[in-house]
């Protein structure tokens, strides 16, 4: 998929991706309902133009909504092309390349997911170059989760992203991160922060990445997708 | 006795296969005094569920045929309908659910919301059925009532509450607390016909508290009584009662009763439930078109002197004829009356009219409003609308999906083919998803229906109750073109073969679209007169049946017309619609043809440790693999596969995964072959034409 209207903030995200396939991770960081799902799907579209595989797991919704999600998200993509019909050209590639894994509630830790995950590769299901995990909260308790999916990004040699859910009145002293994420900080190479203004929903990129001009993102507050 | 429609509920009970809604409903009947023994699916007393009166049902113990039965709780009188669970069976779920005012929808308290459940609720949405939610089975190992309300609002997008908590669970479950009364309910006696309603348990009192604040604060926001009654903490339990009902009503609030079908459990609060909860016929909406006024909907009065309005929505042939369930939505139906049905603009005299117990009749003299009955020896289809005058009305058209697998069966004797033929007539009649069809080049009989189980049964049932000895073929996938670009055409038809010349040319082009057929005409300056514009129509719906290029039917064209020629002489209708056929041809080759097949959405539930096994047998079957939704106990793989690929899938599964899985299957979309599978059929079809021309 090359379109003008995409190509910025496609390769904004890809470069972020790209330079961290060995085991990065990246975090959008935003209140309850500000469009974070929105913004991973959005993150995971991009990819899937590529050819890129991409697991998205969700930890909090069932396939069906998932399968919303990218639906919506992807429509309003193609509205802002020049060129719609061509996307409903690559949509079944996109399906192709997209695998959904769902947990309920509580029954998600790193030995299931690998289990799940050699369930795909061995039998040459899937191999996943992006995951998208959504859902999983940034406490005391998941830290070792945190952790062991750094171990397995790198084994696995991905890239993954995770929603992590901020307050509105508690922010870190030190840094404008989630008090939460502090202990876990380390792990992650790039963030995303949504921050909502009055007029507009601003992206404030944190990265370890050398951009030739730091992107300057913002979300479209009326489609809620990016713009570079 | 007067007929109170205030004291009329006309329910259905759907769920996912195996949650248990025979036992239930056969309980329901126990408690309700219309049976006196119990007899379980699959009992070992051989007796079998008084719902499941086919043999062929109580065999394999899933419902097929959908009986009506009566029957009275307290002053109510309940018509019930008990429903196929499985998705071969829909049109089953669908005709009922189309009669009924409302539902209960029972989950299993282990297996929760699954595949099936999610198909049966979306049905209950079409039809706009309020519904109240049954969590049986709680007495087994596993059960998780709570779990399972948390997946109703998660899975089904619900607004569940619980109305009803558990007294123990699985091995321990006793009885439940009532939320609305704040008392335990124990069921006792052989049977659990005695009630014996206490205080609660402290040592259930704290949750009970929680619950049954989320209860006043869910139903305070469909009652301003009951929002003032909080406030002031005066609830009562008809101000409760009032909130949740409109809440139910308004199909914002699900209320969760819980129980156990099988151990007695729950079974009695359920009917004090669907009496106060559920909606009565008069306070649901129901429309017909009004074909005599621009097909302008017409909102139906459930009074006893309004001109009659009924709709027979299922036919079943038995001993005595042919037997019609009728649901009258206005007006009354009396013995002797003569009625229209407004399809064939027929007059019919009613005989007997009945009202249904399972396979066991009562006469009676006549339906009343919102009632739901059957007549004998009236000769009408499925879906059909009776009224008491001449009157052009139709009840709104039910949701048929179109049949995707088809299978050639022959009658092995001639006495059997007298008896096939029967089979055939009575089965397209009370089945609208089964269709007959003749293969006019191999002159075979073709049945189509909606999946391999669905037309097992069928062919079963031609064996079993007509005698007949059948011979069936392998089964067909029923595969679809279309065009993948836009082409042009320009076809010019002549003859002169002396007498009359045939002349006609059409030009235009032919693009894809969505829809299954469109033709636009952009005819101007009249180079083919107005009066043959519907015969070049014709003739490419003509051709819309048959394709020139794989003999399958086509769908997804828009045929435009915007040139064409005549003759004062030689045009005429019949040259235009030759002239169609031949411009689509020529059209259609040019548009890069695809042949399509019906995928299906899978979903098949399986004990996690075979998730890897079930994920490799829908990959080999051309499977693309959606996504896992992991349950703990239980996991759920959603795929789409080809129809073509399933045949069978049902042995695989079972031997690999040491029969712990299982699958649903329903039709999702029609999709392109991939080249080689193309190829194939091509060959298939020559391989075929080249036999019958030996």
């Amino acid at each position: 998929m090359n379109d003008n209207q995409t190509d910025a903030r496609q390769q904004a995200l890809n470069k972020i991706v790209e330079s961290n396939n060995d085991g990065g991770f990246g975090a959008v960081i935003a209140r309850a309902g500000v469009g974070k799902t929105a913004l991973l799907v959005q993150i995971a579209l991009y990819s899937l133009f590529e050819k890129k595989s991409v697991l998205h797991v969700s930890l909090k919704e069932p396939i069906n909504k998932v399968c919303l999600w990218y639906d919506e998200v992807s429509k309003r993509i193609a509205r802002t092309l020049k060129q719609s019909h061509a996307f409903a050209d690559i949509w079944d590639t996109i399906l192709m390349h997209r695998m959904i894994m769902t947990f309920g509630e509580n029954q998600f830790n790193t030995t299931t997911f690998r289990e799940r995950l050699s369930d795909l590769t061995e039998q040459d299901i899937f191999y996943p170059q992006l995951i998208i995990i959504d859902g999983l909260m940034v406490d005391k308790e998941n830290i070792a989760i945190f952790k062991e999916l750094k171990k397995l990004a790198k084994e696995l040699s991905v890239f993954m992203w995770f929603s992590i859910r901020s307050h509105r009145h508690k922010v870190s002293q030190m840094s404008s991160f989630p008090p939460s994420l502090i202990p876990v900080i380390d792990l992650f190479d790039v963030t995303l922060q949504v921050i909502p203004k009055a007029d507009k929903i601003d992206i404030e990129l944190s990265s370890q990445i050398a951009f030739e001009s730091m992107p300057n993102l913002t979300l479209n507050p009326e489609t809620m997708l990016i713009q570079a | 006795m007067k007929h109170n429609i205030q004291n009329q509920r006309n329910i259905g009970i759907s769920a996912h296969i195996d949650a248990g809604k025979t036992t239930l409903t056969e309980r329901v009947l126990f408690f309700t005094k219309r049976i006196h023994t119990i007899h379980d699916v699959k009992g070992k007393d051989g007796v079998g569920a008084t719902m499941d009166f086919m043999e062929l049902e109580k065999e394999r113990g899933i419902t097929i045929t959908s009986a009506a039965t009566y029957c009275k709780w307290n002053q109510f009188e309940i018509n019930i309908i008990d429903t196929p669970g499985h998705v071969d069976f829909t049109i089953e779920v669908e005709r009922a659910l189309r009669v009924l005012d409302g539902g209960i929808l029972v989950l299993c308290a282990v297996g929760g919301v699954q595949s099936q459940s999610i198909t049966v609720d979306q049905q209950m949405s079409r039809y706009k059925v309020p519904c109240i939610a049954f969590v049986n089975k709680c007495d087994r190992n596993g059960a998780n009532p709570l779990r399972v309300k948390d997946q109703l609002n998660h899975k089904l997008g619900h607004n569940a509450v619980m109305l009803h908590l558990p007294i123990g669970l699985e091995g321990d479950f006793k009885g439940v607390i009532d939320l609305v009364s704040m008392k335990a309910i124990y069921f006792e006696g052989d049977h659990g016909e005695n009630l014996q309603i206490t205080e609660i348990p402290d040592a259930l009192m704290p949750s009970a508290l929680e619950y049954r604040e989320i209860l006043i604060d869910e139903a305070s926001m469909f009652s301003d009584n009951l929002t003032e009654a909080a406030l002031e903490e005066q609830v009562t339990e008809d101000l409760l009662i009032e909130g949740i009902r409109n809440g139910t009503l308004s199909k914002k609030l699900t209320p969760v009763l819980i129980g156990s079908a099988y151990k007695n459990i729950g079974v009695q609060t359920l009917l004090d439930a669907v009496t106060q909860l559920l909606p009565s016929p008069s306070e649901i909406q129901n429309f017909a078109i009004d074909y005599d006024n621009n097909d302008k909907e017409i909102l139906l009065e459930s009074a006893p002197d309004k001109p009659l309005v009924a709709l027979a929505f299922k036919l079943e042939d038995g001993l005595y004829g042919q037997l019609t369930y009728i649901r009258v939505y206005q007006g009354e139906l009396n013995k002797s009356d003569v009625i229209y049905n407004s399809r064939t603009g027929k007059k019919v005299k009613v005989g007997r009219v009945i009202r249904m117990h399972a396979d066991q009749m009562e006469d009676i003299s006549k339906i009343s409003t919102g009632s739901i009955g059957a007549l004998f020896g009236i000769d009408c289809a499925s879906g059909d609308t009776f009224t008491s005058e001449k009157i052009q009305l139709s009840m709104l058209s039910m949701f048929v999906p179109d049949p995707v697998i088809s299978l050639s069966i022959m009658a092995k004797d001639n006495k059997s083919e007298v008896q096939v033929s029967k089979a055939l007539t009575r089965f397209t009649k009370e089945d609208p998803t089964f269709k007959v069809t003749t293969n006019n080049e191999t002159n075979e009989t073709l049945i189509s229906g909606m999946g391999e189980l669905h037309l097992e049964v069928y062919v079963e049932r031609i064996r079993r109750e007509y005698n007949a000895e059948v011979v069936v073929g392998k089964p067909l996938v029923a595969y679809r073109e279309t065009i993948t670009k836009r082409s042009d055409f320009n076809y010019t038809h002549k003859k002169q073969t002396g007498g009359a010349g045939q002349y006609g040319r059409v030009a235009g082009f032919m693009e894809p679209i969505e829809d299954h057929f469109l033709f636009t005409n952009k005819i101007v300056g009249g180079s083919i007169p107005t009066q043959y514009i519907s015969s070049c129509d014709k003739g490419f719906q003509y051709c819309m049946e048959k394709s020139p290029v794989y003999e399958f039917p086509i769908t997804g064209v828009h045929v435009v017309i915007n040139d064409g020629a005549s003759h004062s002489v030689d045009s005429s209708e019949m040259a235009f619609r030759a002239a169609s056929i031949g411009a689509f041809i020529e059209g259609y080759k040019r548009a890069k043809p695809t042949i399509l097949e019906p995928v299906m959405k899978v979903v098949v539930e399986t004990p996690p440790e075979f998730q890897g096994a079930v994920m490799s047998s829908l990959n080999q079957r051309r499977g693309m693999i959606v996504g896992s939704q992991d349950q703990g106990t239980y996991c759920s793989i959603e795929s789409r596969v080809p129809l073509a690929e399933m045949f069978g899938y049902s042995t695989v599964l079972r031997s690999s995964t040491q029969g712990k899985a299982q699958f649903t299957m329903e039709f999702d979309s029609y999709r392109p072959v991939p080249v080689s599978i193309a190829d194939e059929l091509k060959k298939d079809l020559e391989r075929s034409k080249k036999k019958s021309k030996e």
